[in-house]
């Protein structure tokens, strides 16, 4: 203690005399995502709890008089698909930012903007499956199936869509060498991030389209 | 502790490069993701689904055997946590545990007023119940139980 004093003293600046914790390394950016993706759990964890909790009310007549749950009628083996789609996207987002901490940018843009491209055609089959299930007579407005489930995958698709936008961010600089093997810290984060949503739809999938 | 985190000047890393594991690797979990999503699929479904019923498990058990398996080798090998600071890890445990507990909580409530939340079974005679008490009462029992 009297020698961390002493050498405060000496620099006359208190910050030089902390010892060494571990910590230094770090990097804020990526600590500051983890806790963001952290809060994203309670956040989805959330909208998990409300589909369940409405799910015994989750009644209408029309579904009650063919014997149908409102589970039913979606489509398992689409949204197998659309699991699948995200699941390649995670590759290639993998796969993007391994080539740029090898040098290879033309590799990593062309990996971003695969990564883009199969989050767009996500967004298009949920698009697709919100219309069909729209036809069975599931509306925001008038059902508790419709307010739960819209919620709940419609908050997802919304991070894919802002997960898009940031892979498009990163795609010129990537081109341009901006992100290289010197600096790769962006990708990487958009890259927790992406992840992050595939995990999300690795729940939802199981637990509100296979249960 | 905000001048101990600071951001390491021309982060890149490459040292931490050094040790991230190679495309293939990747691809080679990529493919027991794939194997993992497939199984999840065939188990949900007929016949596999009348197995596990058939023997007392509740498909939400291997289901989310199966899911938490899928969450396990994305976050440590994808998202790098296997090779990333313990910190990290910290970080989203602590969320995860949170959203768990919530939903465990809040679930349980919940049970008192429904049995079975997570059983098809349960939930189809539940729904087929509120169907014969509908068609008793009419449209008023209808538009009550929509309106929730």
């Amino acid at each position: 203690m009297a020698a961390t004093h002493a050498t405060t003293s000496a620099h006359g600046d208190a910050l030089h005399a902390t010892p060494p914790t571990g910590l230094e390394s770090l990097d804020v950016r990526k600590l500051g995502m983890w806790s963001f993706l952290g809060s994203e759990c309670v956040f989805f964890g959330s909208l998990i709890t409300m589909y369940f909790v409405n799910r015994p009310m989750m009644y209408t007549p029309e579904l009650a008089a063919a014997h149908l749950t409102p589970t039913d009628i979606l489509n398992i083996p689409f949204t197998g698909l659309l699991a699948f789609i995200l699941l390649v996207s995670s590759l290639t987002m993998v796969l993007a930012l391994s080539s740029i901490q090898r040098n290879q940018r033309r590799a990593g843009a062309f990996w971003l903007l695969a990564t883009a491209f199969l989050g767009t055609l996500f967004l298009g089959g949920q698009a697709y499956e919100f219309t069909e299930i729209a036809h069975h007579g599931i509306h925001l407005q008038d059902s508790v199936f419709g307010q739960s489930f819209l919620l709940l995958t419609g908050f997802h698709g919304t991070h894919v869509f802002v997960g898009i936008i940031w892979l498009l961010a990163c795609f010129p600089r990537t081109l341009n060498g901006g992100f290289h093997a010197g600096n790769y810290i962006g990708p990487e984060i958009c890259g927790l991030y992406w992840h992050f949503v595939d995990v999300v739809w690795v729940f939802i999938f199981t637990l509100i389209y296979l249960i | 502790m905000a001048q101990a985190l600071h951001t390491p000047a021309g982060h890149g890393d490459q040292t931490e490069h050094a040790s991230h594991p190679k495309p293939s690797f990747y691809i080679f979990i990529f493919f027991i993701l794939l194997v993992v999503t497939i199984l999840e699929v065939f188990v949900a479904q007929e016949p596999l689904s009348g197995i596990f019923l058939g023997i007392g498990i509740p498909l939400l058990v291997p289901l989310m055997v199966l899911a938490v398996a899928k969450f396990l080798m994305i976050a440590a090998f994808y998202m790098h946590l296997r090779f990333d600071s313990r910190i990290f890890s910290m970080f989203f445990i602590v969320g995860m545990i949170l959203a768990t507990s919530m939903i465990l909580t809040i679930m349980g409530i919940f049970l008192a007023h429904y049995r079975e939340p997570f059983d098809q079974v349960a939930w189809r005679e539940t729904l087929q119940q509120q169907s014969g008490a509908g068609a008793g009462a009419g449209a008023t029992t209808g538009a009550a139980t929509g309106g929730h």
